[in-house]
């Protein structure tokens, strides 16, 4: 025999763990210091059925709590006196004799204290609190129930194993059905009440200004910016585009207003549907692959340039898809505007002079570039991110001195001198490179990896991307090249966790409402044509799971039907078409009810199904069709 | 508590929260689905003692059978606000419980409409669902308190001869099924607990003189009561050991013994005048 209390006393003292557990590092001190307190005082209490606290007192200090608390809410500071009040609100339930309300209140309170981590912070650990609380509250409910009929009941064994199966079907059912219901539940565009969720951690990536020669060396770390999920690309091809700077101003270039030039098309042939999750950050620009020919998301805006930024919220984590011809040239309507794309900053004699020699070897702008190539490689340039100069003309001193520099220092004497030959040329910013995921089939792209390359407009062909950090020396055992390194098998799983985390449950919003419901439609015009292994490669599978779970369910419910239960209900459905009333099974004796109701048929019916019922054994073969049969002729003379 | 959830959900576009939400949701939907199915396929029938008086508290065995293959819980079985509750029925298995019913008036009747309940899976909605029977049960007429002369020819009245009887509790002649009639202190609980089916101690009854019972002879104000003294005589007289009979305007019932000629004519005093 065990006792329900016992029962119900384990799964309130889990549960209330696992929902202040996530925020017990947000909480205030006192609340940090009284709750394991509470909670060991209030497990002994129970365990020796004494409680620690009268009922009046704990209603006044719950009172006294709740406004303590409730004045120091405003508008900023919100999440927090929420979740003290809870936190304590819980202690004080835990240490005081519980009754069935008393019971649901700490289920509730629990449940709160989770729902209300979520203001605090978004990692993947609330998954797994999640799960065991579920499990926890409704074991706890339905134990709750047996509790409030009758308190003292004790479970015998056998009882017990009976009770186990709603005690697992419970939790499993409502955690299959959270998947349905997160996958539908509706969602707005733009959240209301944005400001209370947690910002994600502010990121700089590429910066928006490429000013060479302004530090003496680049700090580069391994943070995470980006990560993209579709197949592997050839790593010559991984330059992620993310802005155009196209106007030098003194040493460094920015991003201006350029004259109005339309994107006709690209010209190349690959073709990559790419999935993007940017980590939030301080950049509104949306890296895509280079050459992107468009990006899909409620919340991105294209520009002209083929540049793509985030409408709205920059620390909102969310996910846009792009599609890319990588490497291909950007065909134009008509011709850059030579003012505006010609334009340098200051030039110095030396540069100038080079300029003019490399003019004279060629006439038409691909000769020009021929020659400029050879002068870039013939200057044999390092790629180095430490102990570079500082110089008023970091250009000159790159090309002339030092030789030494990283991508931008590359890129703007490159883009500069082009401008010089004639050519229209821009910085791209952005960052090249990726380590491929295997496992989960997605490149991972940090903060070391930020990258300027060069476009150079020519005649009859249009925007082509140039990278002249290439022209290094060192381009081959330089830092660009140890750019797509694999990570460890260990982190590369637990990189793994982390984005499928983000990815199927933090960014998923009205967009990905709207791509599941597409996919699905898509799925099911396919259905006949491929099998359903084939189908099932990402959301699919939980589609499959669910619809296949719901039939499943169907089809079990229409089994447990007995053949006799069957006819009744179909007689009892033909009852109420012809005579219009509503009869439930079981309000009334058959035969009397077919009997007020004057209907020969129902009353032949009736008849044949009492008889059989009442000498409790199945139907035969013989009955069935003799039911069947007045069934047939109910349906045939309606009303 | 969901729908606040769902509202801050909404509108913080937090999918945390709506995880909490959907999860909730989803418990909803299963306890709704469990609750519901819970009542399916319960089967009721109640067992009346041979037994049962107007106006004497009585005990009817509700007999439950969970026809499904998931176990039936918190199954309460309610009659005129007395309840019985069958709290886990493991599928395709039976229970009995006894449920305390008094019935006010003689004679035929249909048996009473049960109200099955259960708060099962969580304790927010109550399901019920109503048990009509088509079975009939016999209500006897109500037992009086008789004064000594009335019990008549110098015999004993009927307290004595029950104090004599449980004088002899020792030597208990047999153990039989719960009529309705016993004292509740003549149940024999250990027993009744091991089989599920109430049982009595009954003892041999001393033999008498045949007694034959006038219902016209009976002073009293009106028919009731007449047959209400009646059935009060027979049930003494034969306890006593007499052979009793009874005579009705319209016919006579001879003078026996034993418990079938017992319940006999308080069958007859239960349906005088009545269809």
């Amino acid at each position: 025999m065990i006792a329900l209390r016992t029962l119900l006393n384990i799964c309130v003292y889990s549960v209330s763990l696992l929902g202040v557990a996530p925020l017990y590092l947000y909480l205030e001190p006192l609340a940090q210091i009284v709750l394991p307190l509470a909670w060991g005082a209030g497990l002994i209490a129970d365990i020796r059925k004494r409680p620690l606290v009268p009922p009046l007192p704990a209603t006044l200090i719950s009172i006294l709590v709740f406004f303590y608390y409730a004045f120091q809410i405003s508008r900023t500071t919100l999440v927090e006196p929420v979740t003290n009040i809870l936190a304590l609100l819980l202690v004080i339930r835990l240490i005081t004799a519980k009754n069935s309300r008393n019971y649901l209140q700490i289920f509730v309170l629990s449940l709160f204290a989770l729902a209300s981590s979520t203001l605090l912070t978004l990692s993947l650990a609330f998954f797994i609190f999640l799960l065991l609380q579920v499990g926890g509250i409704t074991s706890g409910l339905l134990l709750l129930s047996f509790f409030h009929r009758s308190p003292e009941l004790q479970l015998r064994p056998p009882q017990l194993r009976t009770l186990l199966r709603p005690l697992l079907l419970l939790p499993l059912g409502s955690l299959l059905l959270m998947f349905l219901f997160f996958a539908i539940l509706p969602r707005t565009q733009r959240p209301l009440w944005d400001f209370l969720n947690p910002a994600g951690s502010a990121n700089t990536g590429f910066s928006e200004r490429v000013a060479p020669g302004t530090v003496s060396s680049m700090s580069s770390t391994r943070r995470m910016v980006l990560r993209v999920e579709g197949p592997r690309q050839a790593t010559n091809d991984l330059y992620w585009r993310g802005i155009v700077l196209n106007r030098p101003v003194g040493g460094s270039w920015i991003r201006a207003e350029a004259p109005e030039e339309s994107v006709v098309r690209l010209q190349g042939d690959e073709h990559v549907e790419l999935t993007y999750y940017p980590e939030p950050g301080a950049s509104r620009y949306l890296p895509t692959l280079d050459t992107p020919e468009r990006v899909t998301g409620f919340r991105t805006r294209a520009q002209e340039d083929l540049i793509f930024t985030q409408r709205g919220h920059k620390n909102q984590r969310i996910s846009y898809r792009g599609i890319s011809r990588p490497g291909a040239i950007i065909i134009t309507s008509k011709q850059p505007e030579s003012p505006f794309w010609l334009a340098t900053g200051t030039v110095s004699p030396r540069l100038r002079q080079t300029a003019e020699e490399l003019k004279n070897r060629g006439d038409t702008p691909s000769e020009r570039l021929a020659a400029l190539d050879r002068f870039f490689l013939a200057q044999e340039l390092t790629f180095s991110v430490e102990e570079l100069s500082l110089s008023d003309d970091p250009v000159d001193d790159f090309l002339f001195v030092s030789k030494r520099g990283y991508c931008e220092f590359f890129a703007s004497a490159y883009a500069t001198l082009l401008r010089l030959l004639d050519i229209p040329a821009r910085l791209v910013g952005g960052y090249y490179g990726g380590e491929y995921n295997e496992l989960g089939g997605y490149y991972r792209i940090n903060e070391s990896m930020a990258h300027v390359w060069v476009e150079a407009y020519l005649p009859h062909g249009g925007w082509q991307r140039i990278d002249p950090s290439l022209f290094a020396v060192n381009a081959e055992e330089s830092s660009l090249n140890l750019r797509n390194n694999a990570l460890s098998w260990s982190r590369q799983m637990a990189d793994n966790i982390d984005y499928l985390w983000n990815k199927a449950v933090i960014t998923y919003d009205f967009e990905g409402q709207i791509t599941l419901a597409r996919r699905a439609g898509e799925q099911l015009q396919r259905f006949e044509a491929k099998s359903l292994l084939e189908e099932g490669g990402k959301g699919g599978v939980v589609l499959a799971l669910v619809v296949g779970g719901a039939i499943f369910w169907f089809i079990l419910s229409r089994r447990r039907e007995t053949p006799r239960q069957r006819l009744l209900h179909a007689y009892l459905k033909l009852l109420r078409r012809r005579h219009g009333i509503t009869i439930h099974e079981g309000e009334k004796g058959l035969l009397a009810l077919a009997k007020e109701l004057k209907d020969s048929e129902a009353i032949h019916f009736a008849q044949i199904y009492s008889a059989n019922l009442y000498r409790d054994r199945p139907l035969d073969a013989a009955t069935t069709a003799a039911l069947r049969d007045s069934l047939r002729r109910m349906r045939r003379h309606k009303g | 508590m969901t729908l606040f959830l769902g509202f801050s959900a909404v509108n913080t576009g937090n999918n945390l929260l709506y995880l909490v939400v959907s999860v909730l949701l989803g418990f909803m939907a299963i306890s709704g689905l469990l609750g519901k199915r819970n009542l399916d396929d319960v089967w009721i029938a109640i067992e009346t003692p041979d037994e049962i008086y107007a106006g004497l508290p009585t005990l009817l065995t509700v007999q439950l059978e969970n026809r499904r293959k998931a176990g039936a819980f918190l199954l309460d079985i309610e009659l005129e606000g007395k309840s019985v509750l069958f709290p886990a029925t493991a599928g395709g298995s039976r229970a009995a419980l006894p449920l305390s019913a008094r019935f006010e008036n003689r004679g035929r009747q249909p048996l009473p409409t049960l109200r099955l309940r259960s708060i099962y899976p969580v304790n927010f909605f109550i399901r019920s669902r109503a048990i009509p029977f088509d079975e009939e049960l016999i209500v006897f007429p109500r037992l009086r308190q008789l004064v000594p002369e009335i019990a008549g020819e110098g015999e004993k009245e009927p307290g004595e001869h029950q104090e004599r009887g449980r004088g002899h509790e020792g030597e208990l002649n047999r153990i039989s099924d719960y009529s309705g009639r016993e004292p509740l202190r003549q149940i024999h609980w250990k027993l009744s607990a091991r089989q599920d089916q109430l049982k009595v101690k009954e003892f041999s009854p001393p033999q008498g003189e045949p007694l034959m019972i006038d219902l016209q002879q009976i002073a009293a104000r009106n028919l009731e009561e007449r047959l209400s003294i009646a059935a009060t005589l027979v049930a003494s007289a034969i306890a006593a050991g007499h052979p009793t009979g009874l005579n009705l305007p319209e016919r006579q019932v001879p003078p026996a013994s034993g418990r079938t000629h017992k319940l006999h004519l308080l069958r007859e005093l239960a349906l005088y005048d009545r269809p």
